[in-house]
């Protein structure tokens, strides 16, 4: 029996955009499903200079096998990105979403010498003096709204509010934050 | 984390529980617990008492946990199979939040219901056009499934 890269006429080299950062086998995610069908439908293109709105009927059985891959959460995420990548073609406001690692790496440091023996982080629950060397963050929304580094930068990634007050983060990302004077320097 | 955090929240309920409610493990399986809540005193509800089951994913707190009434309740925003329409358990769910803050906002839920976002909207109808009659049932339900 004849493996995938032979059925499709494709070359091993052209489906290494699905191996993974180590190199390792890639696994059956739907990216590395999708890249390997990505990566048939590229090859047949350029071989048939077929345009990419008519594509050819023989080529549907890899995008369902890609599909057969997949178990029943990853058909849900595929269906979420698909339907949110519709919202882009259709020229609507994509919905706020996460923030990128450029935002995070923006956030003031609370220092250590700051924190006091009660002061935890609302999404661990740890008090943040349980670490020796304790990497906490405060968000521009408020003073006292600050957490672990490690525990915001998921929730941020997803969600680009405030887990406290739920302020909309990204609006604020937009524009230079201005809150040197409303810092209290007493606090603390 | 998952994990350590629900034992936080656990030990924290032991230490200082809400005064309505209570919740806590159903086994061994952390991820499961059981919870009640006594119908507030300034409800239709008052006098029964509420099991719900609550469920933690395994990226809580980043994701809600699922929270369902296993005792029948007649609400605008509790259908029949227990499942609450509560904006803090799906898109305005935040990891700061907690099983005790959840609780709390059922209770106060319960105390007024949302009407306009009705998960029954036949319960949510009667709430607001013929009250009475939504407490003489809520009453009615927690006499005969809460008691």
């Amino acid at each position: 029996m004849s493996n995938y890269e032979q059925d499709h006429n494709i070359t091993n080299e052209s489906a290494n955009g699905s191996t993974d950062q180590d190199g390792n086998h890639p696994r059956n995610t739907l990216g590395a499903n999708l890249q390997q069908f990505l990566n048939v439908e590229r090859d047949r293109d350029r071989r048939a200079g077929v345009s990419d709105t008519n594509p050819g009927p023989e080529y549907v059985p890899a995008f369902e096998r890609a599909i057969r891959q997949l178990d029943r959460n990853e058909i849900i995420d595929f269906f979420v990105q698909f339907i949110d990548g519709l919202d882009l073609q259709t020229g609507e406001a994509p919905k706020p979403k996460g923030l990128g690692q450029e935002y995070l790496d923006t956030l003031d440091r609370v220092p250590k010498k700051q924190l006091k023996e009660s002061d935890s982080c609302a999404i661990c629950s740890t008090p943040y003096l349980e670490d020796e060397f304790p990497l906490v963050v405060r968000l521009p929304c408020n003073r006292k709204h600050h957490f672990d580094l490690e525990c915001i930068a998921p929730w941020l990634k997803l969600n680009a509010t405030c887990p406290m007050c739920r302020k909309d983060l990204a609006a604020k990302a937009e524009i230079e934050p201005d809150s040197e004077e409303e810092f209290d320097d007493t606090y603390g | 984390m998952a994990l350590k955090r629900i034992n936080k929240e656990l030990s924290d309920l032991g230490r200082d529980p809400p005064s309505s409610c209570s919740a806590g493990p159903v086994g061994q399986d952390l991820f499961h617990w059981q919870a009640t809540i006594m119908g507030p005193s300034d409800s239709p509800y008052s006098g029964g008492v509420f099991f719900l089951s609550i469920h933690f994913p395994t990226d809580y707190p980043f994701k809600p946990p699922k929270v369902t009434f296993t005792t029948r309740i007649y609400h605008p925003n509790v259908n029949t199979n227990g499942s609450i329409c509560l904006d803090i358990l799906k898109e305005n769910w935040s990891p700061a939040l907690t099983i005790s803050k959840v609780l709390l906002s059922i209770c106060s839920m319960l105390t007024d219901p949302n009407p306009d976002d009705p998960l029954v909207p036949d319960i949510g109808h009667l709430y607001k056009n013929d009250r009475a009659r939504y407490d003489a049932t809520a009453k009615e339900w927690t006499k005969k499934y809460a008691v």
